[in-house]
């Protein structure tokens, strides 16, 4: 096996960004979001969604902002 | 790691010591700061990243490991504090100062080769762990060389290689890069002791993890071609 193979699967993980998906619905890339962020792990860690109330905190608390960015268009 | 790291106990007790933001893209139009990912230079998913109150990017975790959030966090607290002290005009903070720097990527490699070069009579422990990270930080300056040439991918494999045999290997988050164009060079060279090396580390670091299991199994093979032999 070439360790590329190995390699892609290692960081895996990373997944390059792509367009929107020309012909996804509007409601359901919706409803893929909507999923998204009713999984467990999301109430696991109190995420916040909101940038602009994250910041306010972070401010307020003297604390840094952890940022886990992700996406729900596709899996 | 949103079923792994991001859901464990740790991870919560974690939280506690940040603001935890979520930023997920989603294609919809109209979607409350869908840019935002933009604005960060995200290339991929996902992506974390440690940002200040005023959401300037400080830097990105080290590892996907609640481990690696929580050094990364005190790297910036001691970053922070050290920088406040060397500007208030405190003496003799410089290496501390360049092992915060490098850790946390603030500072490339050839800027902290030269910076130690010019530490004269450091002590021992804080030499020992600038010298462990400027190995990792040389690492991850070489494979940021590389970019998408093939050759040059082939030619740092090489200097991993020699590396390797100069006991200089790095413990970082670029071990894995390290350890996979040692694979690449070792099968090209038909190196079958270093590619055991190789394989070892990725054994011990992902060989319990079932959805490695493949990817292990063929490495395994690809040493036993090499190796002329089975191995248990």
């Amino acid at each position: 096996m070439k360790t590329s193979t190995l390699l892609s699967t290692v960081v895996a993980g990373l997944v390059a960004v792509s367009a929107a998906p020309a012909q996804s619905d509007q409601a359901d890339l919706q409803a893929k979001y909507e999923k998204k962020i009713s999984e467990d792990w999301v109430g696991h860690g109190g995420w916040i969604l909101d940038f602009d109330e994250a910041l306010a905190k972070a401010k307020k608390e003297n604390k840094l902002v952890f940022a886990y960015f992700t996406r729900s268009y596709s899996p | 790691m949103e079923s792994g790291s991001l859901s464990t106990p740790d991870f919560a007790k974690f939280t506690d010591k940040v603001v935890p933001y979520l930023h997920v893209t989603t294609h919809v139009e109209g979607h409350p700061g869908e840019e935002l990912s933009k604005t960060y230079g995200i290339r991929g998913f996902p992506t974390l990243k440690f940002l200040d109150a005023e959401g300037q990017e400080l830097t990105e975790p080290n590892g996907r490991d609640v481990a690696s959030f929580q050094a990364t966090q005190t790297n910036l607290a001691a970053y922070a504090d050290l920088k406040r002290r060397v500007d208030a005009g405190e003496k003799g903070l410089g290496p501390k100062l360049l092992l915060a720097e490098i850790g946390l990527g603030k500072v490339k490699f050839p800027e902290a080769q030269a910076r130690f070069a010019k530490m004269k009579k450091l002590k021992p422990a804080v030499k020992a762990d600038l010298e462990v990270a400027l190995l990792n930080s040389e690492v991850t300056h070489l494979l940021d060389s590389i970019g998408r040439d093939e050759e040059k991918s082939k030619e740092v494999g090489a200097k991993f290689a020699a590396m390797v045999a100069e006991k200089r290997i790095p413990t970082g988050d670029s071990a894995i890069m390290f350890w996979s164009l040692i694979l690449n060079h070792a099968e090209t060279t038909t190196d079958a002791k270093l590619y055991k090396k190789a394989l070892d580390f990725f054994v011990g670091k992902f060989g319990d993890e079932k959805r490695y299991e493949g990817a292990i199994k063929r490495l395994k093979e690809t040493y036993e071609k090499l190796q002329g032999e089975k191995i248990g």
